[in-house]
């Protein structure tokens, strides 16, 4: 898919409200998105703000036709980390938080 | 937001079946971990293999945030008159009402302190600063994660500061330097995103 392509539809779908999350352990410190603490808006920003070179991605460990898409956003208070994939023309979030530093 | 209705079904990938799945959204009791809540009713996608839950609709996320806000702490401080008339600058500077603006603009910032010891000492030379002093004759209060403020407080403690109001006098005059003087225009547009979102 490649970088343009995952930011565009992931960035659509935060906007069209087309999301959900992995049911995850730690959800509270991995998922601030899922618990609320930080907003649909501040993820699309955090996506508009990051660049190819702070993209990956890598198979689902679960199903490796899936590509598991990894943001890397820098800001002036860290690195974000978030990943996500599509099931359908939905996104899956399972991570969104600050990277350790 | 599409809205989803208990008896929908879904698709997730299901960690106990290693595989993708199809779900059926039902109401169940949520566990957070770290704060320990049991979250009630709560929209959950529910494995159709083996029972577990999978997956959480982008619903259901005000719910859990709403059960994690009955466990914030509150913080208050007192700080000089000028540096609350400060707080209210940066909220117009931002376009932005005060109180919606500056309680988020605060936990970021706190959140910085946590994260970054060069930042957590960079608030306690501002602390320190002329500007800082004066007699507190008003108040900031705030609410946060227990979390967030026990890391903030204690690297700011590591950091020097001595009490909760310096460190909300430094964190202050921090967001007036990076407002006002162009010294990190990054975080400046983490707050013009905080400002379009409070």
């Amino acid at each position: 898919m490649g970088f343009r392509d995952a930011q565009r539809r992931l960035i659509a779908a935060l906007e069209e409200g087309r999301y959900g999350f992995e049911a995850r352990d730690a959800l509270e410190e991995k998922n601030l998105l899922a618990i609320g603490e930080v907003s649909a808006e501040f993820v699309i920003l955090l996506l508009v703000r990051c660049k190819g070179t702070q993209y990956r991605e890598s198979p689902h460990d679960f199903d490796r036709e899936i590509v598991v898409h990894t943001f890397l956003p820098e800001t002036a208070g860290g690195r974000w980390y978030i990943k996500a994939y599509f099931l359908s023309d939905d996104a899956v979030f399972i991570s969104v938080h600050r990277a350790g530093r | 937001m599409r809205i989803l209705m208990q008896g929908d079904k879904g698709r997730a990938i299901c960690p106990a079946c290693r595989r993708p799945v199809t779900t059926t959204y039902e109401y169940r009791t949520v566990h957070l971990e770290r704060t320990g809540v049991d979250v009630d009713n709560v929209l959950v996608g529910v494995c159709d293999v083996c029972g577990e839950i999978v997956s959480i609709p982008a619903q259901s996320a005000p719910r859990l945030k709403d059960a994690r806000d009955a466990k914030l702490a509150t913080v208050n401080a007192r700080i000089p008159r000028h540096l609350d008339d400060i707080l209210h600058v940066l909220a117009d500077q931002y376009g932005a009402s005060t109180n919606a603006f500056c309680p988020a603009m605060l936990r970021y910032y706190l959140h910085e302190v946590a994260t970054s010891e060069s930042f957590a000492r960079r608030v306690e030379r501002l602390a320190r600063q002329d500007l800082a002093r004066g007699k507190a004759d008003a108040r900031v209060s705030l609410r946060l994660s227990d979390d967030l403020w026990s890391q903030a407080w204690r690297r700011a403690r590591d950091a020097g500061i001595r009490s909760q109001a310096d460190l909300f006098k430094g964190v202050i005059l921090a967001a007036m330097e990076d407002s006002t003087q162009g010294r990190a225009p990054a975080r400046r547009k983490v707050l013009e995103g905080i400002a379009r979102v409070a």
